[in-house]
This record gives C-alpha cells, sequence and structure tokens, in this order.
C-alpha cells in the first residue's frame, strides 16, 4: 500500500530558535516540515516540493517574508497556498504589507505554539475541503465529457459505417470496380476511427470506474481459434507464418468480448511488430488449474528498457516509432486491464531484434461466485 | 410474427434526433417488410405510441425534451401502451446506462454503431416471441 501524500509545511525564519519552536508546535499534525534559513531558500523550497502552507518570518535578511509571499503569490501554482507571516512589530503597517504581499495570517512573535498549532490546522483543513471539493468537480467534468465524447464521435461514425454498408450492398446501385475499392477505403478508415474512439473510452473508462465483465464459458482454444483468423489477412499480406498450436481445449468462465479484443490486440501486435517473412506463432496450454496463451513472434522486440513502459497508456516504443509502425500506445493498456480484471496476469520476454514472448495465464476456476455462471451479465 | 390490430405487417416507431440516423434505421427496417412510423425527439414518439400503438418502439436515449428513459417510464405507465416492446439504441456503453435502460423498463438495448443485420435480428427477435 502506498501512503498518501503528507502534508508538507516550509517554515522559513533566519532564527533557528524560532524555527524550532515552530517546528515543535507543529509536530503533533502529522505534517512533514521542512526548514529554510533565508527567503531565497524558502522560495526556491516552495517551487520544488510545493508546499501546503509557509511559516515565514517578515524580516530577514535580504530577501524578507514579504518578498517571498509577493513573489511566490505572482505564480497561478501558489495562488491557494496559505501563508503565515511571523513578525516582532504588531504595528498596523505590518498588518497591511503582509495583507498587501498576499498572506493570510499575521502572527507576532513570541507566539504561543497551541495558537500557531490552531492557526496552521485550520488553515489545512480549509485547504483540504477546497482541493476536495475541485476534485469532485473535475471529477464529474471527467464523466460529463467521456459521455459526450462517447456519444458525439459515435454518433457520426453511426451514420458514417450505416450508408457505407448500405451503398456496398449495392442496395442504391451498382458500384464500378474502381467506386467499390474507393468505398472500402473509406469504411476501412471509418472503423479504424470507431476503434479508436472505441479504445479512448475503455481507457478512459477503465481509469475512471474499472473495466465490468460480462461472463459466459467459453472454449478458449476456439476464441483462441478466432482471434488467429482475424490476424490472418494482415499476416498473409506480410508473408509471416502465423500458427496455432493447441495443447488442450480450456473451458474459461470469462467475457469473451472482452478476452477477444485482448487476444485480438496481442496477435496483431504480434504481426505488426515482425518483418516480412517472419514467425508468429499462438499456443493455448492448461496448467494447474491455469490456461495459458503464449504469442511468440519473430519481430523487432523491445529493448529492456522500455520493457516496463509498454502498459502505460500512450507509451510507443522507440523502435516502432523509428520504423513508423503506426499505433496509438491503447493496446496493450487495454489488454493488460482485460487480464486483470479476470485476475490472470501478462508476461512479456523480448530481445530486440529476435522477438518477443507474450504469455497470458488466467485462472480456470472462479471461487468468488462471481463467475462460471451460464448467462451472461444481463444484456446479452 | 403477429402484426397487432387489423395490420398487415407490424408497425415499428422509430425515435432518434439525428435525422441522417433515423432515415438509415427506417430504411433498414422497410427493407426488411415493416411498417414504419418515425419521430425526431421524446414527445413526438410518445404522441405516436400513444396514438398508432406500434407493435414494437426503438428509441435513441440522448434525445431533446423527452429521452428514451423517460419515453419508456411513460410508454410503461400507460395502460394501453405497458405491453409495448421497447428497444432503446445507445450510442453510450457504460454499464450504468444499460442497467438504466432496464430499470425504466426497456426489453432490449442496440449499441450504436449496430449492423443491419444486427438490427433486424433484434426487432425479430422480439416481434417474433410475441
Amino acid at each position: 500500500m502506498e501512503n498518501p501524500a503528507r502534508i508538507t509545511i516550509v517554515v522559513c525564519d533566519d532564527e533557528a530558535s524560532t524555527r524550532q519552536l515552530a517546528c515543535a508546535a507543529l509536530a503533533g499534525g502529522n505534517y512533514s516540515i521542512i526548514e529554510a534559513v533565508d527567503g531565497n531558500e524558502a522560495v526556491e523550497l516552495a517551487r520544488s516540493v510545493r508546499p501546503d502552507l509557509m511559516v515565514i518570518d517578515m524580516m530577514m535578511p535580504g530577501r524578507n517574508g514579504l518578498d517571498v509571499v509577493a513573489e511566490l503569490r505572482t505564480d497561478p501554482e501558489f495562488a491557494d497556498m496559505p501563508a503565515i507571516l511571523l513578525t516582532a512589530h504588531d504595528a498596523i503597517s505590518h498588518r497591511d504589507a503582509a495583507a498587501d504581499a498576499g498572506a493570510d495570517r499575521f502572527m507576532t512573535k513570541p507566539f504561543s505554539p497551541l495558537k500557531l498549532a490552531s492557526v496552521v490546522d485550520g488553515l489545512i483543513r480549509k485547504r483540504l475541503a477546497t482541493q476536495n471539493k475541485r476534485l469532485r468537480e473535475l471529477d464529474r467534468l471527467k464523466d460529463e465529457f467521456i459521455a459526450l465524447v462517447s456519444h458525439e464521435l459515435r454518433t457520426p461514425l453511426t451514420s458514417i459505417g450505416g450508408y457505407l454498408e448500405l451503398i456496398l450492398e449495392e442496395e442504391v446501385g451498382e458500384l464500378t470496380t474502381q467506386q467499390r475499392r474507393f468505398i472500402e477505403v473509406i469504411e476501412r478508415n471509418a472503423q479504424r476511427l470507431l476503434r479508436l474512439v472505441g479504445d479512448l473510452l475503455l481507457v478512459a473508462q477503465i481509469e475512471a470506474s474499472g473495466l465490468g465483465l460480462e461472463r459466459s464459458v467459453v472454449d478458449l482454444a476456439k476464441l483462441a481459434a478466432e482471434a488467429v483468423e482475424t490476424a490472418r489477412p494482415r499476416a498473409d499480406k506480410k508473408g509471416i507464418d502465423l500458427s496455432l498450436v493447441c495443447e488442450e481445449e480450456p473451458a474459461l468462465a470469462c467475457d469473451p468480448a472482452r478476452l477477444a479484443q485482448a487476444l485480438d490486440n496481442l496477435i496483431s501486435n504480434a504481426v505488426k511488430f515482425t518483418p516480412e517473412g517472419g514467425h508468429v506463432e499462438v499456443r493455448v496450454s492448461c496448467r494447474q488449474g491455469r490456461a495459458a496463451i503464449e504469442i511468440e513472434d519473430t519481430g523487432i522486440g523491445i529493448s529492456p528498457v522500455e520493457r516496463d513502459a509498454i502498459f502505460a497508456p500512450f507509451f510507443r516504443a522507440s523502435n516502432a516509432v523509428e520504423r513508423e509502425i503506426q499505433g496509438t500506445g491503447l493496446g496493450l493498456v487495454i489488454t493488460k486491464a482485460i487480464v486483470l480484471a479476470h485476475r490472470g496476469e501478462i508476461h512479456v520476454e523480448s530481445e530486440e531484434g529476435i522477438g518477443t514472448t507474450v504469455r497470458v495465464e488466467l485462472p480456470l476456476e472462479h471461487k468468488d461466485g462471481n463467475g462460471a455462471s451460464p448467462a451472461a451479465g444481463g444484456a446479452a | 410474427m403477429t402484426p397487432s390490430a387489423g395490420r398487415v405487417r407490424p408497425l415499428v416507431l422509430v425515435a432518434d434526433d439525428d435525422e441522417d440516423i433515423l432515415d438509415l434505421v427506417v430504411f433498414r427496417l422497410e427493407q426488411a417488410n415493416y411498417d414504419v412510423a418515425s419521430a425526431t425527439n421524446g414527445a413526438e414518439a410518445l404522441t405516436l405510441a400513444r396514438e398508432r400503438i406500434p407493435d414494437l418502439a426503438i428509441l435513441d436515449v440522448m434525445m431533446p425534451k423527452l429521452d428514451g428513459y423517460e419515453v419508456t417510464r411513460q410508454i410503461r405507465a400507460n395502460d394501453e401502451t405497458r405491453d409495448m416492446p421497447v428497444i432503446l439504441l445507445t450510442a453510450r456503453v457504460q454499464e450504468a446506462d444499460v442497467t438504466r435502460g432496464f430499470e425504466a423498463g426497456a426489453d432490449d438495448y442496440i449499441k450504436k454503431p449496430f449492423s443491419p443485420q444486427e438490427l433486424r435480428a433484434r426487432v425479430q427477435s422480439i416481434l417474433g416471441r410475441r
């Protein structure tokens, strides 16, 4: 488990005794406190650690507290960061200057540690509440955005695809060979756009709420065979020998559409990254209650430094970009999410210039009662 | 399939605010030998549903005035239209939307984009089992 980020406070005073007093006053608050000895260090620290609050002495040699606050306030990043100014003089002119510089509170030295702690706690609570509200608002906006994009992009694509299909079926007149060829180009690209929109939405959905599965029991070997046949035309075109070896035919409780999507992604990747005349082999096997699918290619491979990055959204391997191999960097993100949603594992072994083997392992039994139900969830 | 009330062919109501998609669905249904009534918003769809009592309603979810969920709810709330099968047409594929559709009383849903075969199969399976 990762620790949630701690609240960070910068305490800046040229006098060590004041810093120690302030740190001691705030020690009970589970804050991470960083000390700065002058104004320059305070500004530098603020920029690098982005604290949640700053306690700054007003009177310091060189850059004083007023300068520090005024300087930071010009950066939008620090517009809302609470700042407390400390001073030995409780003069109205000092209070005014502190307010003008953009400080939230003004405290005279010597200060009561309890008072400082309570002021800091109050400001931090207020800051967290504001941040929380903003995050909820952003979350809502993101959901609305996904819904909007989903509708606004799919609707025109539905029309494009639907009417192209009508024309290609020659429902409204015969096509010349050339007309058919051109319209097929449009259709292929509309399909590509649709897949891209689908992938983007799926990634957004996975990040927002995870992946929902509609499970039913299927023969994994059959699913793999279908995926291999889907990739066959592209393999043939590149003269790649694409083969399927099924040692067993494991019955698997899974979401067939999603798992097919994962297999399609992996096999089409293997074909895409394998040069002409290469080999791609898909193997289905079973061992110790787990089904395994391996996709081995003789492709360009992935360098060891990039191995871990391939499952990050929008990542493209440098050798793929160099060779101008097209892609969005979403396929493997989706594939991994699908495998994980099935409580499976995915491993990649690769050697640059030699080839890549992707191994997906899926548990055959589901003990949570969630799987193995013959009916797909409601909608099918 | 048995069309109701002295009809030779079943009457299907289609509602979508995107007229291009509406035309496409109407074309495909007429091609499959159905009579079609069409509407470009939810209010119009509800009026047609009450006046003509179609054998099936296909409603887009996102429509101005009344959305597909609300039209479905009102179809279910009226004695004369209560048993009318409803298919929702949706460009959104999140599970919550599907659940919302079934909660409103829809019998089935079709995801956009849909293939003509899929449309025909869904319509036939609902009209055929009546």
